[in-house]
């Protein structure tokens, strides 16, 4: 399984790929910015996309708009990373129409088994 | 250590990265101390902090997750604010405490 992860802030990235890699089994790809992550995304062609929400210049959210508009990307499933962890905040992220979200601070023993929970239908 | 080699990597690089960043932290106090309305530096130092509040409990520190959260929740609603003596003082002590549970961890 290979996950495209944005985001800004390289300790983030590195948490992740870890995790994801050596936990998870899973090929990581990174990109440290939206418009990074958008061209990933059409190269690389991930199974899904782990994807920040404050992000400077281009935020999660400008990202995610950017994906589902381009007929390359727009299939792949986004799984969104954010710090805000309040009820109405994740429901705004879900119905922006992201398949699941990821708040922070994560269990980076647990990130792998809590992503493949939001994955499987 | 954890007694997790996973996790034991996470802390090291966690350490390293944030005594970096902890230094540019002091150097934008700094820069705030010599304008207290620099809106950039109020900006990079709340990013700063949402960065900690979101990545320490992650690398096995908690308490740094809630010192970053009280310093990005502080400097979020102030961009275009001028800083005061006294928020600029908790927020030096905010970065000193973050410094002590890194190094005691």
């Amino acid at each position: 399984m290979k996950v495209l992860v944005i985001d800004d802030e390289e300790d983030v990235r590195f948490v992740v790929r870890l995790s994801l890699a050596r936990v998870g089994d899973m090929t990581v790809v990174e990109a440290a910015s939206g418009a990074e992550g958008i061209a990933l995304a059409q190269s690389d062609r991930p199974d899904f996309i782990l994807l920040d929400m404050m992000m400077p210049a281009m935020d999660g959210a400008s990202t995610y708009r950017a994906l589902r508009a381009n007929s390359d990307t727009a299939s792949i499933p986004v799984v969104f990373l954010t710090a805000k962890s309040t009820a109405p905040e994740v429901q705004r992220l879900k119905d922006l129409g992201a398949r699941g979200v990821i708040l922070k601070p994560f269990d980076p023993m647990t990130l792998a088994a809590d992503i493949k929970a939001i994955l499987t239908p | 250590m954890s007694g997790d080699p996973l996790l034991d990597e996470l802390r090291v690089r966690f350490r390293a990265t944030t005594e970096i960043r902890l230094q540019e932290m002091g150097v934008l106090l700094d820069a705030l101390d010599r304008n207290a309305g620099d809106s950039a530096s109020l900006k990079k130092l709340a990013l700063h902090f949402h960065a900690l509040s979101g990545m320490g409990a992650t690398y096995g520190y908690p308490r740094i997750s809630e010192l970053g959260e009280e310093g990005e929740s502080a400097l979020l609603p102030m961009a275009a604010s001028n800083a005061t003596f006294s928020e600029r003082g908790r927020w030096r002590e905010l970065v000193a405490a973050i410094a002590r549970e890194l190094r005691a961890g």
